[in-house]
């Protein structure tokens, strides 16, 4: 079906007109690009959106840098953000209109930066409020979100205190007739939107709301769609919390020019909602959480947002909150005009294992059959990519709901069965057997069996288990772990053209100390809410392997490419190079070692000619690799400066193309030598 | 369900706690006591800017640290030694997390000493966390 938007044009036509327009304007022919079949965002070198384009795609038809002037590269400019206390590195710039827009640090200055030189332009500050000081994600924030307002460029961010800001990309200044006066010194007088103020809790504009009744930032910047903005939100991390009650993070709608409330979609159903009886025990009184940490995507033509949303409180224990627990966990597709429902997907049901969906859903128009099917695929840490058609809400392939174990910890009541995609194959480990642990020698891969023998272990969706338990384990061991799989640092990337996703994941399973949920709460320094839960995350973390080498067989972090037409893995590669600790390491010497990846996750980007992606080389020195986007072969690699995580974006200025690394507190940018 | 434990119960089950702890441990080694050396703490410098720094800012630990007040060390070394840093989680040597530690007590002004803290033999189980004195 071909949908018909307000310019009377279908997606591909306006696709077709927009690459016609590029052509008209010599632009193409100047910068070594070609224009693609892509959402909009990232046509004629620009970079809209934290990922590129509205579809989260991080592709670029951007070209100068292509094999044979890969090797070419160096370093252009680097930006600081030290003076703004910048350290995460979180951010990835948008390139809109001749300059880069980006966040620094925990007061999340907007920064606008020159793109040729790296100047500092203009930095805009929030004023202080209480409800800033204890903003638990305050140095996270992931970019800003971008709109054309009566023709004068806007951009938009949310606050660690939680202020939707819209602002003068010009000048910086807060917008002009948009949104309401805050009653707090400083303030500006127009431009801002406190967000507290339509999520229907008691609040104070400047303490915000109480810790006892819960809490809600944002990490994500929002996302403006067809003249709405829209806005998610983040929570304190579930492994922090102790206590039960928490606010729910409910979607909220804001008109692009005046800021003006539009519209409320509530994650946490209330009675007479759709999947309010997969809340028993009356939680949906009083817990929360269900946060849309992850950025937001959008299919513009439709008009329709993709949100993606983590558990509700707490990870790893859920008995005070029996049942499904929508819409935790889920992929929520939202009518922007409305903020109703079109259809939703729950991906994990009553999640306790922290499989909070990490990245934003990527969108793609595939070809199946000979037909052109739009599709949104979500990631995951738990190794699956779910995909359905974005406008029914269909799963392309069958997924099916099949048995998962029970849970023994006392209390705990968990759903009888999960939902498993029987397409595209995982794309890294689930479950955990001796089969998955190192195998270079036999004495390693007993070792690595005596580490585990301590832990409860079994398939996907293996459940935690509390201390002092009655078989006598320090707990269980559970596959993919919360930082396994595709994490916040790893974002994947997909072509466009081709309908291939390109996926870094790691591989990494994850234990908690159960304990009673007072032990955990007298170690928080302010807790959420007021009853604590009878269990809670007191310890968290890994297992080490043997001799200070992988518990598992490599590769340990790796590359997948999917086709998204069929469904079928194409290839997959190691990330970066095998660290010289193992290389080198005692116990193998002489013996031929694969390539093992280093371990991380690699930032990408995908453009017209290669896949690009950073790492680090056997040396631990960090590197830039090119590959081929069709066969994955190496077909590039340089030392950069730093090393860098969480994502990379490219962009054309005055005909020249870069690549920006996000590197801790700097933006480190590479161009071609003159 | 236990509805309502109020936040003051978990204050005063932390109080018992600690004091418990304390009542059973007569003269142990804490972390006032010099346990690690500048020389390890300078290596852990270093090795905290390329791993730790950008989620852990240098205040991060002063709170935890006072969280644990009464564990042993070694609980706060299994901890990050097995699960950091959350790119990559155990992927330094041993030796590596030891400095990192002594840098962390470093940041919060706990003293030097002429030792080395050593991650075998059970010593970072015999040490306890403390308030600083």
């Amino acid at each position: 079906m071909k949908h018909r938007t307000k310019y009377g044009l279908s997606a591909p036509e306006r696709f077709r007109h927009a690459r016609l327009a590029a052509l008209s304007a010599g632009l193409v022919a100047a910068a070594g690009l070609q224009a693609a079949v892509a959402a909009p965002g990232t046509e004629n070198g620009q970079w809209h959106y934290l990922g590129g384009d509205s579809a989260h795609t991080r592709y670029s038809p951007a070209d100068q840098i292509d094999k044979g002037s890969f090797g070419e590269l160096e370093e252009a400019w680097i930006w600081d953000g030290a003076s703004f206390n910048a350290q995460s590195g979180r951010s990835t710039p948008s390139y809109i209109n001749g300059r880069l827009y980006t966040v620094a640090g925990p007061r999340r200055h907007v920064v606008a930066i020159d793109p040729e030189t790296g100047e500092t332009l203009w930095s805009y500050r929030e004023p202080n409020t209480a409800r800033w000081e204890y903003s638990m994600r305050q140095d996270y924030g992931k970019g800003v979100a971008y709109a054309e307002v009566d023709g004068r460029d806007v951009i938009y961010i949310i606050s660690p205190a939680f202020f939707l800001t819209a602002l003068d990309a010009e000048t910086g200044r807060p917008l002009a007739g948009f949104g309401k006066r805050v009653p707090i010194e400083g303030f500006p007088e127009t431009g801002v939107v406190d967000l507290l103020a339509d999520l229907g809790h008691d609040y104070d504009p400047y303490e915000g709301i109480s810790l006892e009744k819960g809490y809600i930032t944002s990490s994500s910047p929002p996302i403006v769609v067809n003249g709405v903005v829209v806005v998610g939100n983040s929570a304190e991390q579930g492994y922090n919390q102790s206590r039960i009650e928490n606010i729910p993070g409910d979607i909220l709608g804001y008109d692009a020019k005046t800021g003006e409330f539009l519209w409320k979609f509530n994650v946490l159903p209330k009675p007479g909602e759709f999947g309010h009886e997969t809340w028993e025990n009356d939680a949906w009184k009083w817990t929360g959480d269900i946060s849309s940490w992850a950025p937001l995507s959008a299919d513009q033509e439709r008009g329709i947002v993709y949100i993606p949303t983590n558990g509700a409180t707490l990870d790893f224990y859920g008995g005070f909150r029996p049942g499904d627990n929508l819409f935790s966990t889920s992929l929520i597709a939202l009518d922007v005009k409305t903020g109703k429902r079109v259809w939703h997907f729950q991906l994990v049901h009553h999640d306790i294992w922290n499989y909070d969906t990490p990245t934003a859903p990527v969108l793609l128009d595939v070809n199946m059959d000979g037909k052109e099917v739009p599709i949104v695929v979500q990631v995951t840490k738990q190794s699956f990519a779910y995909t359905f058609n974005r406008v029914t809400g269909e799963p392309i392939w069958p997924i099916e709901e099949r048995p998962v174990p029970a849970s023994k910890m006392p209390g705990e009541k968990l759903s009888k069965t999960q939902p498993f995609p029987t397409k595209p194959a995982p794309y890294d480990i689930q479950g955990l057997t001796h089969d998955d642990l190192i195998d270079f020698t036999p004495e390693l891969r007993q070792a690595a069996i005596d580490i585990i023998s301590d832990y409860a272990i079994g398939p996907l969706f293996n459940p935690p288990l509390h201390r002092d338990n009655d078989e006598g384990l320090k707990g269980a061991l559970w596959c993919p772990g919360d930082i396994g799989g595709v994490n916040i640092d790893g974002p994947p990337v997909a072509d466009p053209e081709s309908g291939i996703l390109y996926v870094t994941s790691r591989k990494h399973c994850s234990t908690r100390v159960m304990a009673p949920g007072a032990e955990r709460d007298a170690r928080i320094e302010k807790p959420t809410g007021t009853t604590i839960a009878d269990y809670a995350v007191l310890t968290g973390f890994g297992v080490r392997g043997p001799d200070d080498l992988n518990l598992f067989k490599p590769p340990y972090s790796r590359i997948t490419a999917i086709d998204m037409n069929t469904g079928e893995h194409l290839w997959y590669i190691p990330v970066g190079e095998t660290p010289e600790t193992v290389l080198n390491h005692p116990k193998l010497e002489g013996m031929d070692i694969p390539n093992t990846g280093t371990g991380r996750a690699a930032p990408m980007v995908v453009t017209k000619s290669l896949l690009i992606y950073a790492a680090d080389a056997s040396d631990g020195t960090p590197h830039l690799f090119a590959v081929d986007k069709a066969s994955g072969r190496q077909v590039g690699k340089i030392e950069v400066p730093d090393r860098s995580s969480y994502g990379m974006m490219t962009y054309v200025h005055d005909g020249k193309q870069y690549i920006v690394l996000q590197t801790g507190s700097k933006l480190t940018t590479l161009a071609l030598a003159e | 369900m236990t509805r309502p434990l109020l936040r003051s119960t978990g204050a005063v089950l932390a109080v018992l706690g600690t004091f418990a702890v304390t009542l059973s441990h007569a003269d142990p080694p804490t972390i006032n006591d010099g346990i690690y050396t500048e020389e390890q703490a300078q290596a852990g410098e270093e090795l905290y800017a390329e791993h730790c720094l950008t989620c852990h800012d240098k205040k991060y630990f002063r709170p935890v640290l006072k969280a644990w007040e009464g564990q042993p060390l070694g609980v706060l070394y299994t901890v990050m030694s097995a699960s950091m840093p959350e790119s990559n989680p155990g992927a330094l040597p041993r030796a590596d997390y030891v400095d990192i530690l002594a840098y962390i007590l470093s940041l919060s002004r706990y003293p030097a000493g002429d030792a080395e803290l050593d991650y075998r033999d059970g010593v970072l189980d015999e040490i306890v966390i403390s308030g600083r004195e």
